[in-house]
């Protein structure tokens, strides 16, 4: 499943078609999610569909990736089929080893953001439910994506070194500095009097790693455009 | 002072009989001032009497509002010169000096009134001359509850019986001192609000019809029992007035405690003081004659007018307050000329308190008056301390140099007075008073050297972080003292960067299990005393483990944690001083143990913990202290003699002699700290050879990350940047009476314990390694970097913010704590030089002696 066989130009397509739908996707989100109000419930298990739907896009945007990946070797020629051939392919080559890895490490990282968030003076249990969804966030955010594109066997070598070998895992690598730098700044406005509801636990520090993690596809994106190298957003030109 | 002929005389058309408008109008008055008393104390569950009396109308009871500080001294002056004091009040709390200004006391003391005083020896030192009779108690030994006020009831009982005096004073201190010993909900309280109770009933009985008695707090107790800041149960205190009607909504209502100085004169018949800023309320004055009352709402309003133009000179007239009081004047006139029979009273009464309210709040808020030039000159000298900590080469001519430092002296000299002529401001630099004169001679020739070092040195601008991330950790932290919420919870702010800074260095993978175990320790020790304002209340660790039925297990964990503590002694003294000499071996053994053992005796007999198998005779623990410091001599003997026996190079002297300084200190802290508390102490030995011995830090960052674990542990101990959070009862660890020098010592080494202890580990740890002598410049330069970075944003931030709401109650004490903190590390810092220096001294002379030997 890891992404390191891609040539370049793939890669640099993948990674833009990642920043793009991201960055008009998640900020439509994000905006529905402030207009309504339903931020202020970042911290109960109510806001699960908020979740799932994060991990629909995530999913979505792989398979979008492996689709681009596979475009050219012809077999799935039936479309309609044709992407859910290809994840159970997937699946079946990479075992089910690879898959069951994935489940333990990202709920391994939910119980280390959360050991974390109590590290930074979160109540031990008292607050148990918005701890854990915060940690529920932040894990999908950061250690979700990674399990998907780097493949679980290489991500502790990944988040050890931090050092991207192509631009997909730069860009994996950005979002989890940006998602965590947001979580840890949103901190700042906890202990302010304003005494207003956005302001419990857990809701800046959830919104400032949502903020984080969209303005790091941000910033991507605004440095894949002004790089000369890379110019994905001209069509690509027939071989 | 005011006078009588501050009285008006006339309005526009009308003359008024002054004698018979504004006259005595009680026969005796009885001012309580109980120290402390909360609102939530006047209920029948303490005070049956006083609430019997309320629900039957024959008290009434009021709750007024104390403004900040809540301290005992501002809160009298408040009281009696309907004036606001200013925040060096605190400070005068402890030493303060004779009132000058206008006052209620005063006035009646003018009136030939006899006033006797029976309390606080605070109100004597205020008025030393005007009383009759009076009697002070030592209001600063806080560990007496009882003998403090039978002293009062004492005499009390004898002026009751006498009557030749027209106003009797009481302060009684005891609620005060349970509050700071053992907060409100102490079992002590009740007994001591019964007492306070029968008081009441007994002067009560004694007072005739027209005799008036009112019982007040100072200032409130917060829920932890200390006071000083600025939460409701610290502002709200009630006022209880016997044997007079008033029609005060107790619910809805709060007068301000200002409001108490003009309805004693009025009560009285004596001129209001001239610079109160309280007012009349008219519901405590509703059934007197309404001429009466008019005529002295017009007196009120008129004394406060004057004042309100004063600070805001013509332009003011115009306002609606002043206009609320013209009119009202003006329909008191007509009232009068109508032969008061229209209805002109009622309008008039409204527009006169209406004018009053706004006139007394607007007056309260801009009663501080900002020296702004001076503010500035001393942001300056800031800015020249800031670069010269920045500086690195020092390269001086003594001729060239001190040319310029006394061209600069006379400029900016010249510069201030010019300044001053051209203005015409009123500051203190322009004063022409010697000691005004002298300062701005000082200022300038500091400004001028400071100058021509920054002239003489090397333009090499280095920031003395290499390590982005530290820095910008300091600029985050001093910039979020911008906020004044940010100010209260600064401990959240230090300890949120605390865990990111270990976070770092176990992601920089040096020394991650140690990271890993200081971060669950300090996850642990936070818990340990909520502190701040918004999470205060939070019950902690603390508090559950100093609840009577843990009292075996805090015993345990105090016995285990002095053991830790006897145990870091040896180890640092074992380590590099008694290595062969076995008697001195043995007495020092023995004098530790022997101070540990007097440590958890005298906690036994103070009734914190408990002793095994036997019951500890309950005491002040006067004994054990004694114990304490007798073997604390020896012990500082036998450790100098060990030092004296070794004779040893300068860098290993350096070591031993600050190993002596911390485990001087850390006995002393181990006394003076609460049981829970000493945990703190071995967590910060713990944590401090962890940071030395795990991640790989260069001198600055150690130096960083001893600031850093001095100001944690600050906070951990409960203190907060209000000024309720000092423990006062510490003062008086072993003293039978109050001795200014000695209980202002233990209090300063009680609060600031972390940092001491933190910056003597730092040298410590640093002269082991043996890179003391050649990076103490470093140490002293990134020390004063922070402290001074963070002073001089402070003060812009309080000068840009001086007409924040929050200006006395938050920003103010942080400025003092601040100041404190630069004189702690100053005086550490020149101390370490001073002592490095004489190291040098002596071991010359050794030198010169082994020489001499050799020959």
């Amino acid at each position: 499943m890891a992404l390191t066989k891609f040539h370049g130009p793939t890669l640099d397509e993948i990674g833009f078609f990642y920043c793009i739908s991201t960055c008009v996707v998640l900020t439509l989100f994000s905006l529905v999610l402030f207009f309504n109000e339903t931020y202020l419930l970042l911290g109960s298990f109510s806001i699960y569909p908020a979740f799932l739907f994060l991990g629909v896009l995530e999913l979505t945007k792989w398979t979008y990736s492996q689709i681009l990946h596979q475009k050219d070797s012809l077999i799935y020629r039936n479309k309609k089929l044709s992407v859910i051939l290809l994840l159970w392919n997937n699946l079946k080559t990479s075992g089910f080893k690879e898959f069951f890895k994935s489940i333990i490490i990202v709920g391994g990282s939910v119980i280390v953001y959360y050991i974390l968030a109590v590290l930074f003076g979160a109540q031990v249990l008292k607050n148990f439910e918005e701890t854990f969804m915060f940690s529920m966030l932040l894990s999908q955010l950061t250690i979700f994506p990674l399990c998907l594109n780097v493949g679980a066997s290489d991500i502790p070598h990944l988040l050890s070194t931090m050092e991207s070998s192509n631009a997909i895992h730069s860009l994996l690598i950005m979002n989890i500095k940006g998602t965590l730098a947001g979580a840890w700044l949103g901190a700042i406005v906890i202990p302010l009097d304003w005494d207003r509801p956005w302001q419990e636990w857990p809701i800046p520090c959830s919104v400032g790693a949502f903020c984080g993690y969209i303005l790091s596809h941000y910033v991507l994106l605004i440095q894949t455009f002004i790089s000369p190298t890379t110019k994905f957003w001209m069509p690509r030109k027939k071989q | 002072m005011a006078g009588r002929t501050s009285l008006p005389q006339k309005l526009e058309v009308s003359q008024f009989d002054v004698e018979s408008l504004y006259k005595q109008r009680v026969g005796k008055l009885v001012l309580m001032v109980i120290d402390a008393l909360r609102c939530d104390f006047i209920s029948g569950r303490y005070m049956t009497f006083t609430s019997k009396m309320i629900s039957e109308g024959k008290a009434s009871s009021i709750t007024a509002r104390a403004h900040p500080p809540t301290v005992t001294l501002p809160r009298l002056k408040a009281m009696m010169t309907g004036t606001l004091p200013n925040y060096i009040d605190v400070l005068m709390n402890f030493g303060s000096s004779t009132l000058t200004i206008d006052s209620v006391i005063r006035q009646v003391a003018n009136r030939r009134m006899n006033v006797v005083f029976y309390g606080d020896d605070t109100w004597i030192k205020l008025y030393p001359t005007e009383f009759t009779r009076s009697e002070g108690t030592v209001s600063f030994f806080v560990n007496d509850f009882i003998e403090v006020d039978t002293n009062v009831t004492r005499n009390l009982r004898v002026e009751l019986a006498r009557n030749d005096w027209d106003v009797m004073i009481l302060h009684y201190l005891g609620l005060d001192h349970i509050g700071h010993l053992e907060g409100p909900s102490s079992v002590h309280v009740k007994p001591k609000l019964h007492e306070m109770d029968d008081v009441i009933a007994e002067i009560y009985d004694k007072l005739e019809e027209n005799d008036v008695l009112i019982v007040c707090g100072d200032h409130g107790m917060k829920d932890s029992g200390g006071h000083g800041g600025t939460s409701l149960p610290e502002l709200l205190v009630p006022v209880i007035i016997f044997n007079h009607i008033s029609d005060c909504d107790d619910q809805s209502e709060t007068i301000n405690q200002i409001d108490i100085a003009p309805f004693i004169s009025f009560l009285l018949g004596t001129p209001i003081p001239g610079d109160n800023i309280g007012k009349l309320n008219y519901c405590l004055l509703k059934h007197y004659d309404p001429y009466s009352v008019l005529y002295a709402l017009h007196y009120n309003a008129q004394q406060m007018g004057n004042l309100y133009i004063n600070y805001y000179e013509k332009r003011e007239l115009e306002s609606a307050s002043f206009k609320n009081f013209l009119s009202a004047a003006n329909l008191f006139d007509k009232w009068i000329q109508t032969g008061f029979t229209n209805q002109y009273n009622i309008s008039a009464l409204w527009h006169y308190s209406r004018s009053l309210d706004i006139m007394s709040n607007e007056l309260i808020l801009v009663r501080a008056q900002f020296d702004l030039y001076s503010m500035i000159v001393s942001v300056l000298m800031l800015i020249l301390v800031f670069i010269t900590t920045l500086l690195k080469d020092i390269d001086i001519q003594l001729l060239n140099f001190l040319s310029i430092i006394m061209g600069i002296t006379i400029v900016s000299i010249c510069g201030n007075y010019t300044y001053c002529i051209i203005s015409s401001y009123d500051t203190g630099l322009c004063s022409q008073s010697i000691s005004h004169v002298m300062s701005v001679a000082v200022i300038a020739i500091f400004i001028a050297v400071k100058i021509s070092i920054i002239l003489y040195s090397q333009f090499e601008f280095k920031l003395p972080y290499s390590k982005e991330l530290v820095f910008i950790g300091v600029a985050l932290q001093t910039v979020s003292l911008g906020s004044s919420s940010m100010v209260e919870e600064e401990h959240q702010v230090w300890y949120f960067l605390f865990v990111s800074m270990c976070l770092y260095f176990m992601y920089k993978r040096s020394g991650s299990k140690k990271m890993l175990i200081v971060l669950m320790f300090h996850r642990f020790l936070r818990n340990l005393n909520q502190t701040g304002d918004k999470w205060a209340n939070l019950s902690d660790v603390g508090d559950w483990l100093n609840i009577g039925e843990n009292k075996q297990l805090l015993s345990i964990i105090y016995f285990l944690t002095l053991l830790i503590i006897g145990g870091i002694i040896l180890h640092i003294s074992n380590q590099n001083l008694f290595k062969e000499i076995t008697t001195l071996k043995c007495l020092h053994l023995f004098s530790t143990l022997g101070l540990i053992m007097f440590i958890y005796c005298y906690r036994s007999a103070l009734g914190n913990i408990s002793f095994p198998l036997i019951d500890y005779p309950l005491s002040k623990g006067l004994l054990e202290v004694k114990g304490f410091w007798i073997f604390f001599v020896l012990f500082v003997i036998v450790y100098m003699s060990g030092i004296s026996y070794n004779s040893a190079s300068k860098n290993i002297l350096i070591f031993q002699l600050s190993g002596l300084f911390f485990q001087v200190f850390l006995l002393i802290i181990s006394l003076l700290y609460r049981p829970h508390n000493c945990l703190l102490l071995a967590s910060l030995f713990l944590f401090v050879s962890f940071f030395n011995s795990g991640p790989k830090l260069d001198v600055e960052l150690l130096t960083f990350v001893h600031y850093f674990l001095g100001k944690v542990f600050y906070f951990y101990q409960g203190n907060s940047n209000s000024l309720a959070n000092i423990d006062v009862g510490v003062g008086y660890t072993g003293l039978t009476d109050y001795n200014m020098f000695t209980t202002g010592c233990f209090l300063f080494i009680h609060t600031f314990a972390a940092p001491l202890l933190s910056y003597i580990l730092l040298v410590y740890f640093l002269s082991n390694k043996g890179e003391f002598q050649k990076n103490r410049a470093f140490v002293y330069q990134t020390i004063l970097f922070i402290l001074v970075q963070e002073m001089l944003f402070y003060s812009i931030v309080v000068i840009l913010q001086r007409h924040h709401l929050f200006v006395w109650s938050v920003f103010s004490p942080k400025l003092l704590y601040i100041s404190v903190h630069i004189g702690l590390y100053t005086v550490l810092i020149f101390f370490t030089e001073f002592l490095y220096n004489f190291v040098d001294l002596l071991t010359g002379q050794k030198l010169h002696k082994v020489i001499y030997l050799n020959c």
